[in-house]
């Protein structure tokens, strides 16, 4: 098993489980790319916020990560560090920490007008997002169940 | 007590919003223009927790707009920001705010600041208030300033109208303060003492 929803099933939930299987099987823990004890120190141990803010993230990536693209694109260095800067803080607020430097330095080589180092690391970045959005769509069903 | 939140980043927001909605009347703002708007208006947050990055007026700029208003100068401001570096750190400062906090943040430290905030601004009032109490009890203190010309020999004291007026009725009108007439040793040696013998002769006649 691969992962799991709870009945009464909801076509948002099996729409999103099905979402976050498609773009990754892996199911590792991925205790290099998030740290669940940091991002649940952020918010006091609340998981129910924590579930909340990982829907926010998960729900805007598509469009910031749209919005990123088309300034490099573009080569549009203030648009580019202003949506960098909103990933890096998200990110970090995540305690997702590499994600975050990788935002971290798409600002900063927005800000140098490196553009080729833009492209590069704005796929780097969508590589690790790829890989945490099921991992935080599978944490927020878990606790969604357990918290009945 | 009434806190301006102003931070355009969603997710950010949310969570400054749950953990500050128990114990702060929460305003938010999600640009820097509309949190302009709320601070000029009546009754508005004293204390307030700005974003830097923010569209249109950004967090610094704010800053700089709080101080220059005498309605808005004494509003407590704590600047949140990913920026780093000691040079950030001085231009948010140097630009107005009161503290900084650096995101990724710990909310049991925002709340700390904020509370911080909040003593200094019930200092603020205290000390405004006392202010207004000195200010009232000195409107009524009238004091004897500047030189008095006295006379050398009667004491008599020359007045606004260059009349030479006796030294009680002077104190009278220029002080709070009222005479009771009295003798002092001296006098009573040299004026009273030699008048006893005879009112004392004046009584047994009687």
């Amino acid at each position: 098993m691969d992962d799991y929803i709870s009945k009464p099933v909801g076509f948002a939930m099996l729409k999103e489980t099905l979402k976050d299987t498609a773009e990754g099987t892996d199911s590792s823990p991925l205790d290099n790319e998030w740290n669940l004890g940091l991002a649940l120190d952020r918010v006091e141990g609340d998981e129910g916020l924590l579930r909340e803010l990982l829907g926010i993230f998960i729900e805007r990536w598509p469009g910031l990560n749209a919005a990123l693209r088309a300034a490099a694109g573009e080569h549009k260095p203030g648009e580019l560090q202003s949506i960098a800067h909103t990933l890096k803080g998200e990110l970090a607020c995540l305690a997702a920490e590499p994600a975050a430097e990788l935002a971290a330095q798409i600002e900063h080589f927005g800000s140098q007008e490196d553009w080729e180092q833009v492209g590069i690391t704005i796929a780097e970045l969508e590589s690790r997002v790829t890989r945490l959005r099921p991992a935080w769509g599978r944490y927020r069903r878990a606790h969604e169940a357990a918290s009945g | 007590m009434k806190l301006l939140l102003a931070e355009d980043d969603e997710l950010v927001r949310r969570m400054l919003e749950h953990h500050l909605s128990a114990d702060y009347e929460l305003v938010t703002a999600i640009d820097g223009e509309r949190a302009w708007d709320i601070l000029r208006a009546p009754e508005h947050p004293r204390l307030a927790v700005l974003d830097w990055c923010m569209p249109g007026v950004d967090g610094p700029e704010l800053c700089r707009r709080i101080r220059s208003q005498p309605e808005t100068a004494s509003t407590y401001v704590l600047l949140l920001t990913s920026k780093t570096g000691v040079a950030n750190v001085v231009h948010g400062l140097d630009a107005g705010a009161d503290d900084y906090i650096a995101k990724p943040f710990k909310i049991s430290e925002v709340r700390a600041r904020l509370r911080a905030g909040q003593r200094i601004l019930d200092l603020q009032d205290a000390l405004s208030t006392r202010l207004r109490e000195l200010q009232e009890e000195m409107a009524h203190v009238r004091l004897l300033r500047g030189l008095l010309p006295i006379c050398s020999y009667c004491k008599r004291i020359r007045n606004d109208q260059n009349y030479w007026e006796q030294l009680e009725a002077y104190l009278s009108d220029h002080s709070e303060a009222t005479l009771t007439h009295g003798i002092c040793p001296e006098c009573y040696e040299k004026h009273w003492r030699p008048e006893v013998p005879r009112t004392e002769t004046a009584n047994h006649t009687r």
